[in-house]
């Protein structure tokens, strides 16, 4: 078992209790231009640089909103993972790297989408068995299947006029 | 004291909520009509009350009455009258209570509004509907009160979320909410039916009508959320596939399921049981997103247990559920089969079964994907993220079945085994749609597309549009040419049909909109005033930063001026807002919409001292605005076919077009 700091998750706790319209809401909440006189840095969008860093960027979370990657976001949090991932594109190293070092701090949660292995397989066999497995379950199931009906106390109206007629009849009678 | 009046009516409405549930299966057991009767005033009386509180709750956020909590912590003096009343909706207890109120309404109506054929069920329809209120009622009055009182009384409150002070969220939450709480008369008349033990002759046709109105605020509800986010977070995108969107959608996808199995259910009499399945499941899937965005699961099933909000809903939504499901086992044989031959094969009813299959994978991978981090967390106590890149694996690929269905299943025929000149359909449409997809491509400045795939995509994608809206509005030539080009009587008999066909045309719009989605582009850049960046054959010059005082906020306003092709679009103001009670630093956008393309700015960061300086993210948004119509086309098409009379009236002594 690990500890888990008990102050950010009661933080989170709260924050979503607050917002029950749309969590996000906290996400930017907290972002802001920072208070130094220095501006943030633009983020490069050209060039195979560029493309590589919205690549990754875009596979890691951000970590203080739900949804968004760090790319969308500018939370704190968001702006530092971003300012690793330009450093580490700037370096030269590949986007498999890059990833590979976050995982390793912050554990798979950081990535945007579970990796396939493990325990996570099920995640994406699950969809998977689903559009593989659908077609036939539905051609098996509702193509080919003859319903039988269990008429336990429901009768063919047929019988009910039968029935009510006898009854006159009787009346009548 | 009015808030403790307000208290004292819910406390009220759940007794008389218990009690007309209570009365209603009762006087179902004993067929005691006037026991129905006292079931249906018992809602109505709840209305009244509801309503009354309601009432107080709003006349004490006018009136700033800070010795309410919630009011103390949702708004603030300088809030705006309009905001001062969507604060009512701004957070949880508020919110719970205009879902309930809108249920009691929705219920009252439903109950008032019955048609003589369902007579019969209406005992169970009332009952159903007042078991959930009763409940909702009982957290109005435990864990969600919204009338706690504060003491001692503050002069101010805390203030509103300052994101929640956008216009759409005075409109999108009461919108989801009407659809949310509309698909509670489908769910109740289907268990009614199971619990009556048959469905009854006007069925189908209240159903399908209350389902479509529910269709309709839904759609609504999720474009207009969709659109708060675009406006107001400043991410640039409407759609992130996150937990609270997500839940939104799941009941959506339902209730379109149920609205095409209750087609084929009208025509053949097939697919009876999948349609009461379908209509609960549509409301329980409302309920269960609602329970995970408000018990906190999603962030981790650790906080779950920390409110006791959450077992709560967890317990009722199982409980729920093990009920439906066994009245289901029980019930459902006697449900009758249908007396039509089943002839699937190439038949129309094939492609609504297909349809079916497509949208239901849809709902449960959208559920599998939003659950998953809380179940594994569960289970292997790692915590995992599971976000758009997952659903944009399946998404895209749904779609694509989802628009060939809709094209090639639209010209089918019921009961055939073949498209009655449905490949000569087929090839004029594709013909056609080539041109239309040309201009699309042109226009749209789809081949400055970067990566191949992406461009393949989008290519694939608008040309089977294109051609899909062709084989549509063919389908439709076909038809009123069959009546002569007699218009009156078209619209007379068919709005039905046609109501579906402008619908149809809306998703495809849509799917139209998203690809741009392949294409979007963005720069970000730092500049000095009087500096200027080209971005997508614009010129964007920075002139400086303007200080602005408004109501409650104070605006920093980056302006821009925007130029093209020597064209003056004059200024663009994309902002940060300080509100004064909270003191965050919020984005508001700039933006410059055409049909093509939106160029949205915001403005990251700038030097306090001078404005002189400052970081803007520039991103053109292509074909967004395709959204925001299919939106109003989709309702549009929804609304028209409610006000069909024939659907679902089975005794109707009309030839029908359909052969
Ligand atoms: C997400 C996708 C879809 C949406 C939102 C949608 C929406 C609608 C709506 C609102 C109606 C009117 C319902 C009524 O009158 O009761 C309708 C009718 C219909 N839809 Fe869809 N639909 C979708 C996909 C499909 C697909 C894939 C098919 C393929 C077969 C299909 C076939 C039909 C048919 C046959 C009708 C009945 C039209 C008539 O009255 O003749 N729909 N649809």
């Amino acid at each position: 078992m690990t500890k888990r700091p008990m102050a950010p998750m009661l933080a989170l706790f709260l924050m979503l209790l607050m917002t029950v319209l749309t969590p996000r809401l906290f996400a930017l909440g907290e972002a802001g231009p920072s208070d130094s006189n220095e501006i943030k840095k633009a983020w490069p969008t050209e060039g195979a640089k560029g493309e590589l860093f919205h690549d990754v960027a875009g596979q890691l979370r951000c970590p203080t909103c739900t949804g968004l990657s760090v790319l969308e976001s500018d939370a704190r949090f968001s702006q530092q993972i971003k300012e690793i991932v330009l450093e580490q594109v700037e370096s030269g190293r590949s986007k498999d790297d890059i990833l590979k070092y976050f995982t390793q701090r912050y554990g798979a949660w950081i990535l945007r989408s579970p990796p396939a292995q493990g325990f996570n397989i099920v995640a994406w066999a699950l969809p998977i068995a689903i559009l593989v497995l659908g077609p036939p379950a539905v051609w098996f199931f509702v193509w080919r299947r003859r319903r039988t009906v269990s008429t336990i106390g429901v009768r063919p109206t047929s019988d009910i006029l039968r029935e009510m007629d006898t009854r006159l009849a009787e009346l009548r009678r | 004291m009015l808030a403790d009046l307000g208290f004292y009516l819910l406390l009220l409405c759940c007794i008389t909520s218990i009690y007309g549930s209570g009365a209603a299966v009762l006087s179902a057991v004993w067929r005691h009509r006037r026991l129905y009767r006292s079931s249906r005033l018992a809602v109505t009386s709840s209305l009244v009350m509801a309503g009354t509180a309601a009432g107080i709750l709003l006349y004490s956020l006018f009136q700033r009455d800070y010795s309410i909590a919630y009011i103390f912590k949702n708004s603030s003096n300088d809030l705006p009258q309009v905001y001062t009343m969507s604060a009512f909706w701004s957070s949880l207890e508020g919110s719970h209570f205009l879902w309930t109120l809108l249920l009691t309404m929705y219920s009252t109506i439903a109950l008032w509004t019955y048609s003589k054929d369902n007579e019969h069920i209406m005992p169970y329809v009332s009952a159903c509907l007042q078991a959930v209120l009763g409940w909702m009622f009982y957290l109005l009055i435990s864990y969600s009160d919204p009338f706690v009182r504060m003491f001692p009384p503050q002069a101010n409150g805390q203030g509103m979320n300052a994101l929640l002070q956008n216009p759409y969220m005075a409109i999108h939450p009461p919108t989801l909410f009407t659809g949310y709480t509309a698909l509670a008369i489908p769910a109740a008349y289907s268990v009614a039916a199971l619990l009556y033990g048959d469905i009854t002759e006007g069925w189908l046709k209240t159903t399908r009508r209350w389902s479509l109105y529910a269709w309709c605020a839904l759609t609504a509800g999720i474009i207009l959320g969709g659109h708060w986010a675009y406006a107001e977070l400043g991410w640039s995108g409407y759609w992130a596939w996150d937990p609270v969107e997500n839940s939104s959608l799941i009941p959506w996808i339902f209730c379109t399921a149920l609205l095409h199995s209750m087609i084929v259910q009208d025509k053949l009499g097939h697919l009876k049981r999948l349609s009461l399945v379908l209509a609960f499941l549509a409301f329980f899937f409302s309920f269960f997103g609602t329970f995970i965005t408000r018990s906190g699961v999603i962030s981790s099933v650790h906080s779950f247990a920390e409110s006791p909000i959450g077992p709560n809903y967890l317990a009722f939504l199982a409980s729920m559920l093990l009920v439906v499901a066994l009245i289901y086992g029980f019930r459902a044989p006697s449900i009758l089969p249908p007396e039509a031959e089943k002839v699937w094969g190439v038949s129309k009813e094939s492609a609504l079964v297909i349809t079916q299959f497509l949208l239901l994978t849809l709902a449960s991978i959208v559920c599998v994907g939003t659950l998953y981090p809380i179940v594994s967390e569960a289970i292997t106590g790692e915590r995992t993220t599971v976000q758009a890149p997952y659903f944009n694996t399946f998404a895209p690929w749904i779609g694509l079945g989802l628009i060939v269905a809709i094209s090639v299943g639209n010209i089918m025929r019921y009961q055939s085994n073949k498209i009655p000149g449905g490949f000569r359909l087929m090839l004029w449409s594709l013909l056609a749609s080539l041109p239309m997809a040309a201009a699309l491509v042109y226009y749209g400045d789809v081949l400055a597309t970067k990566k191949a795939y992406n461009l393949g995509a989008q290519l694939v994608g608008l040309v089977l549009c294109s051609w899909s809206i062709c084989c549509l509005s063919g389908d439709l030539l076909g038809r009123v040419k069959d009546l002569r080009w007699n218009l009156r009587l078209f619209f007379g008999r068919n709005l039905a049909y046609f109501g579906g066909f402008v619908a149809h045309i809306g998703v495809l719009i849509a799917i139209m909109g998203f690809l741009g989605n392949y294409r979007g582009m963005q720069k970000i850049a730092t500049l000095s005033s009087g500096e200027s960046v080209d971005f997508y054959g614009y010129n964007l010059k920075f002139d400086k930063i303007e200080v602005n005082e408004h109501d409650n906020t104070t605006l920093y306003e980056g302006l821009i001026n925007v130029h093209r092709d020597g064209q003056d679009f004059g200024l663009v103001r994309p902002a940060r807002s300080k509100y004064v009670t909270t003191g965050n630093l919020n984005h508001e956008i700039g933006l410059l919409s055409t049909f093509w393309h939106d160029l949205y700015i915001t403005l990251s960061d700038f030097d306090r001292e001078g404005g002189k300086k400052a970081t803007f993210e520039f991103h053109v948004n292509p074909t967004v605005r395709f959204v925001w119509i299919a939106a109003f086309v989709m309702v549009f098409g929804g609304l028209l076919a409610i006000l069909d009379r024939f659907r679902g009236a089975k005794s109707r002594d009309t030839v029908r077009i359909d052969a």
